[in-house]
């Protein structure tokens, strides 16, 4: 007599931090977290596991802050007229002054560190 | 600022660009100003809410020496294609023009290939864990932490 067909399920030989990354890299962060926590529950320990547990978890809110951004409509204005001039590089700007500019991010960041400045500068790259 | 049924929603109030010079798309984005670690000048960032992940620009993160720090080696599939990285807690202080500012620790990706100047906010652990609201004919952005 023919015997049924079964396929035995194949045993997991993967370890959990090889398939919480397969998940991670499909996008299935909430497969990650279960999985993580399924390892976890079971007493698995593994060395990723802190750093998973780490950024897989929440945002972790840290505090208040009493600061209010100024209105940047100053120096988006000067971006609309000037950008064009500066492609490919970083800009450093506080209302409509132009603070630094460079390709090198660190050479604004540097130049701009060393101002007395009454407003937080807005830096960004100019594609 | 808002409030959902007598108890305050969100604490912050931000002005979005719908646009950018930098990200020249034809659909309009949001694009939100905030602190990444200790730096000392706002930068602008995408919010993405249908992204896994943030996302943060390499050179921000070199420069914070975040590329050092201790994170998760993976792949992701990107909209710039399948990157190498990791993934990082960053602290970032949302930045408001009205109420309060707030600062949260969030997970982003930095992976060296990616393009000058796109930051993106993502949902996995950052937009997923705080409170937002949106008021698109004003360009208004409400946050807060989340409960």
């Amino acid at each position: 007599m023919a015997k049924a067909l079964r396929k035995p399920q194949e045993e997991e030989t993967r370890s959990y931090t090889e398939r919480i990354r397969e998940l991670i890299e499909q996008d299935c962060v909430q497969g990650a977290r279960k999985l993580l926590a399924e390892a976890l529950e079971r007493g698995e320990q593994e060395e990723d596991f802190p750093i998973l547990q780490s950024v897989l978890g929440p945002a972790k809110f840290l505090r208040f802050v009493d600061e209010r951004e100024p209105d940047r409509t100053p120096e988006f204005q000067w971006l609309k007229t000037h950008s064009k001039d500066y492609r490919g590089q970083w800009v450093a700007l506080a209302e409509d002054r132009l603070l630094a500019h460079s390709a090198e991010i660190q050479e604004v960041h540097a130049a701009v560190k060393a101002m007395t400045l009454n407003r937080r500068p807005l830096m960004l790259y100019v594609e | 600022m808002l409030t959902l049924e007598g108890a305050a929603f969100t604490q912050g109030r931000s002005t979005f660009s719908d646009h950018s010079k930098e990200a020249p798309e034809l659909s309009a984005k949001i694009f939100v100003r905030l602190l990444v670690g200790d730096l000392d000048s706002a930068v602008i960032a995408q919010l993405d809410t249908g992204a896994a992940w943030s996302v943060l620009e390499p050179k921000v993160a070199n420069l914070l020496g975040l590329t050092k720090a201790e994170g998760f080696s993976t792949f992701l599939e990107t909209r710039f294609g399948r990157k190498a990285g990791k993934l990082v807690k960053v602290p970032i202080r949302f930045l408001a023009d009205e109420g309060a500012s707030f600062e949260t620790q969030g997970t982003f990706f930095i992976c060296s290939d990616w393009p000058d100047g796109r930051t993106f906010l993502g949902y996995s652990g950052l937009l997923d864990s705080i409170r937002f609201a949106f008021d698109p004919q004003a360009n208004h952005f409400y946050f807060g932490p989340g409960v």
